[in-house]
């Protein structure tokens, strides 16, 4: 089978396991079964296209061609094989938490559930190998919507507004900023495909406020990085169910928003063209102020929340400027890190979440104040979240470690010295937020609730979970390790 | 893999101690701990046989005498805590994973395995502040892993820098880093945290002060003592240090005249000696070992002082100087072991401290720069008046007149402390010769005589039993936590208006506080400045007559 019909079958097996979801209503064994199936022949697909690709074979693939300009389609490069095999990955462990989780919880509309989740997946995959601007778009905003059914999961009127915020932004930047720089880079360079090198070079003369102009459209545009002010949507999206938050912060949308800035960055306007035209304008790169100020104004909310899984979101979108930000440095070793950083950032975050999630399903607790001792009861859990959270704050041993190597040394090659102070201060307010938790955890005593009357099948209820949350990580730590397979790829 | 060889091996040893719950075995493996680490040392002599005739009479080997210092004080320690009735297992086995891992800074050769190093050893040293009992721990463990996260992201830093000039990550053989660079600076500022730098010294006097005192015996060697080595390694020579050292070794004087707390007394002392390396270092044109040395006095007199605090501490069950006053006897082998301690500290003629003392002012002297004499002398006079002279006054009973000598309970202990004694001992019996000349005897005696003087001033000035300082301190220390946590709240909160408004009210209502204190106390600290000042005076008009 060739590269370009493996892309297709990688993007419509999710589909499949969609449209099988709802089938399978009555039988849960089998409906969960299929989806694992479904999400291991993808990974598999997935390594083998992996493969293919560094063999030297390329692939596109086109349908439903308007004129020139405008289709859709879809490609392989090496920074979408990197995040679909994340992503292909991340999704078995996923389902195989939310196995745990959905039943241990008891929830309703378990079959809607699982469909919507393979469904999401299959968008992000689909962001992933499209070829062009347009594509892009089109499945930015299905994710959108194919997201809405699992964060509205457990509408009620105490929580409808959020539901509403999650909806709106996403719905209206996209529609008031990021289509309209996509018009715009039409009508001014006659193309919006994905080109090695960037599109920009090959117009010779350009208006640098326009590119400027762009450029912001772009970073507010695509509201899913999390960019302050537009990340308001993400800790509005908490009140779905936890496997859903793990879905949107750590695998599928957040880092989809994140892919599509680096894309944009890297084949459209292309790299050393922005940086000529930043030099042009002033000396201290401003625009890396943006990320700067969400990496440290995230994290002191981070700080003052209470609520668990708030303040893992706010985490997230301090992370997130993190990848913005290596994006922006403009030097190869601040886009290594930016991809670095999305792999490091997804598996420890998909861990932290996990682990949110079972104390909230084992213990019922969802305030970081009432988690005194729970180390004690939840061993595992609360390793895993360790090891996670040490990830977060750049410890040797760590995948965050080597993001943030290559973070720092972007920064140097980019010679934007203040930025290396926002790193250093984000870091301590990094091990603030997050150390208080464990030591909490391992180091207190566990008060017994008087309402706590689940003591009896904990270890049977957490098994899946315990599963995935050892398998991710597990992974936190092996990316350390085979660092250097996947740095080796990026450099050439 | 000669690291590997020791890590691996203890790193079983811990996890075992940690999760066996039969005294028995535990013991036994701690014993194993030992063992392995004896086995280490010999056979590290062995494959570095051209190093093994330079221990202790010449220091050649910088690295190796490290090594050596760290084992040693390292079996020092064990076979001390051991002697214990009850022992906390889990907290030894973390003991044992933070000097597995401090050794792996000694070892590293880039920059990258110093910061895996570096910050492991930070890692497992909260854990071990984490197994005290105090009910602030887990507050002190959050500020000593910070300010420790704080110091190894700035040598990330750093290094990258490095990594992006040179396209290596392995440190500099033939000349030292240049300071005056921003990368280099940055890494010089992760090194001078775990040196204790203040602002950021407070992890150091409440982490020593705060965890069991066993543990506190472990703690006051290794991190501090392995970031000088990478300091040595890395900086030598740099002009820069002079200053940095000169305000650490002052502020660690000036605030242990405040202590009343043994352990944080010997924690300000610790900070102190630092600023002293610090300005060694600086003084040192070359790699050279015989630094080390000084390295090696200083760790184990520090060693012996804090078992002292720990046999006392366990004892008596306080911290306190005032009511520990008396409470050890001139003729029993605790009292025999504090008063060579402290003569080790003043450096009196035919003690260990005394060579060391001499080999640093003379590398000081050849600097040529006349007022670093003073200073440092100066300084030299503080130690001898805080471990010299301020501890031994108020712990030991002169008063008794029996003859016999008072043995401890357990054996091993007997046996640590001469132990450690007999090896502070060889270091002058070996390089006595060198240094013993009649100029250096009256300089140490001169030193002596300052810090007497300086302590019965600060007796007379500074009344610590009242405890007012501490109020002082706590209450700025309050301002600032406050301060930060409503500058947080008016970020993060819905309503600013509301916040500033209470914050401001609140700030007003502290400073006013403040302010009642600190003019009760100024009359004071005017008098004691006064004395200080008459004292470099004279200093300065002796040394203008006589030069030697």
């Amino acid at each position: 089978m060739t590269l370009s019909y493996l892309l297709i079958l990688i993007i419509l097996i999710p589909f499949f396991s969609f449209l099988t979801s709802f089938r399978l209503k009555r039988y849960p064994n089998v409906r969960e079964g299929v989806n694992i199936a479904f999400a291991f022949i993808n990974f598999i697909l997935s390594i083998v296209a992996y493969n293919k690709f560094s063999g030297g074979e390329l692939a596109s693939f086109r349908f439903i061609t308007l004129n020139q300009p405008i289709y859709l389609g879809f490609y392989a490069e090496k920074i979408s094989m990197i995040f679909a095999l994340m992503v292909n990955f991340l999704w078995i462990i996923s389902i195989f938490y939310s196995m745990g989780y959905m039943r241990g919880n008891k929830e309703k509309h378990q079959s809607r559930f699982f469909a919507f989740f393979s469904l999401s997946i299959c968008f992000t995959l689909g962001i992933a190998f499209s070829s062009n601007l347009l594509t892009t778009f089109l499945f930015y905003e299905a994710l959108t919507l194919a997201t809405f059914p699992l964060v509205a999961h457990n509408i009620n009127d105490e929580n409808r507004s959020n539901v509403k915020v999650y909806l709106g932004v996403l719905i209206i930047t996209s529609l008031i900023l990021f289509l309209p720089a996509i018009i715009g880079t039409l009508v001014y360079l006659g193309s919006i495909d994905y080109t090695l090198g960037g599109l920009f070079i090959q117009q010779e003369s350009t208006n640098i406020y326009v590119v400027l102009s762009l450029l912001l459209l772009f970073i507010f545009g695509i509201a899913k990085a999390g960019v302050m002010p537009v990340h308001k949507w993400l800790p509005a999206a908490m009140v779905a169910p936890t496997p859903v938050s793990a879905l949107l912060h750590a695998v599928a949308v957040v880092k989809s928003g994140v892919f599509i800035l680096i894309k944009i960055v890297v084949y459209i306007f292309g790299i050393d063209y922005l940086n000529v035209i930043l030099q042009k304008l002033f000396a201290i790169n401003w625009i890396l102020v943006i990320p700067c100020i969400t990496i440290i104004l995230a994290s002191l909310i981070a700080l003052s929340q209470d609520n668990l899984k708030k303040m893992l979101a706010y985490s997230t979108v301090s992370q997130l400027s993190y990848i913005v930000l290596g994006v922006l440095l403009l030097t190869n070793a601040g886009i290594i890190s930016s991809i670095t950083n999305i792999l490091a950032h997804a598996v420890a975050k998909i861990t932290l979440f996990f682990a949110a999630g079972a104390i909230y399903v084992i213990a019922h607790k969802t305030k970081i104040s009432e988690l005194s001792g729970i180390g004690r009861k939840m061993p595992i859990t609360m390793t895993a979240f360790s090891i996670a959270a040490l990830s977060m704050i750049g410890f040797p041993l760590t995948g965050g470690f080597i993001a943030k190597w290559f973070l720092l040394k972007g920064i140097w090659e980019s010679s934007q010295h203040w930025v290396l102070f926002v790193i250093i201060i984000s870091t301590v307010l990094n091990a603030l937020y997050f150390l208080p938790i464990i030591f909490k955890a391992f180091f207190e005593k566990y008060h017994e609730d008087e309402d706590d009357n689940h003591e009896g099948d904990t270890t049977k209820k957490s098994l899946h979970m315990d599963i995935a949350m050892i398998a991710s990580a597990t992974c936190v730590i092996l990316l350390y390790i085979y660092s250097d397979s996947f740095i080796k790829i990026l450099i050439k | 893999m000669v690291l590997t060889s020791l890590i691996l091996p203890l790193l079983v040893i811990s996890l075992g101690l940690i999760t066996l719950k039969s005294k028995k075995y535990s013991f036994l493996f701690a014993i194993l701990a030992i063992i392995i680490t004896i086995i280490f040392v010999v056979s590290y002599t062995i494959a570095d046989s051209y190093n093994n005739i330079a221990f202790l009479s010449d220091f050649i080997y910088p690295h190796y005498s490290m090594v050596i210092l760290f084992s040693i004080s390292f079996i020092l320690g064990m076979s001390f805590v051991l002697a214990q009735n009850t022992i906390n297992y889990r907290e030894l086995g973390i003991i044992i994973i933070y000097f597995a891992f401090s050794m792996g800074i000694l070892f590293s050769n880039s920059f990258v395995d110093l910061i895996i190093y570096w910050e492991l050893t930070s890692l497992s040293a909260t854990l071990v502040i984490l197994q005290s009992a105090h009910p602030n721990k887990k507050y002190v463990a959050l500020k000593y892993f910070v300010i420790h996260s704080l110091s190894g992201v700035m040598i990330i830093a750093g290094a990258t820098d490095f990594v992006r000039a040179f396209y290596t990550d392995s440190f500099p053989l033939e000349n030292s880093l240049n300071v005056y660079n921003l990368g280099n600076l940055l890494i010089l500022g992760g090194i001078l945290i775990n040196l204790a730098l203040p602002p950021f010294s407070s992890w150091l006097v409440d982490g020593y002060s705060k965890c069991s005192p066993n543990a506190s015996i472990f703690l006051s060697i290794f991190t501090t003592k392995a970031a000088i080595f990478i300091l040595f390694k890395l900086f030598y020579g740099s002009d820069l240090l002079i200053y940095i050292g000169i305000f650490i070794a002052l502020y660690g004087l000036i605030f242990s005249l405040f202590e009343s707390s043994l352990r944080r007394i010997l924690s300000m002392a610790i900070i102190h000696q630092l600023g002293i390396m610090t300005i060694g270092i600086a003084s040192l044109k070359t790699f050279e070992g015989f630094f080390i040395a000084y390295i090696f006095v200083d760790v184990l007199y520090k060693l012996m002082a804090f078992m002292l605090a720990a046999i006392l501490i366990k004892r008596y069950n306080t911290d306190n100087i005032y009511e520990l006053k008396n409470s050890i006897n001139l003729k029993s082998v605790l009292g025999i072991a504090l008063l060579i301690c402290s003569l080790q500290a003043v450096g009196l003629p035919l003690t260990g401290g005394f060579i060391v003392k001499t080999y640093i002012s003379s590398t000081i002297e050849l600097l040529n720069e006349g007022w670093l004499n003073y200073v440092v002398m100066f300084l030299f006079a503080g130690v001898a008046l805080n471990i010299g002279v301020k501890i031994p006054y108020y712990l030991i009973n002169f008063k008794n007149t029996s003859r016999k000598i008072i043995l401890e309970n357990s054996y091993s202990k007997n046996i640590t402390l001469l132990i450690t004694i007999v090896l502070l001992q060889t270091v002058f019996i070996l390089n006595g010769a060198n240094y013993f000349s009649f100029d250096y005897v009256l300089h140490s005696l001169e030193i002596t005589t300052l810090g007497v003087f300086l302590f019965i001033l600060s007796v007379f000035l500074i009344n610590t039993k009242e405890n007012k300082i501490r109020v002082k301190i706590d209450n700025f220390k309050d301002l600032c936590i406050e301060a930060s946590y409503y500058t947080i709240s008016i970020i993060t909160s819905d309503k600013p208006m509301i916040a500033i408004h209470r914050y401001f009210d609140i700030w007003s209502q502290r400073v006013s506080k403040v302010i009642k204190v600190t003019t009760n106390l100024s009359m004071r600290y005017m008098i004691t400045c006064i004395m200080i000042f008459t004292i470099l005076l004279y200093l300065a008009l002796r040394y203008h007559q006589i030069t030697w």
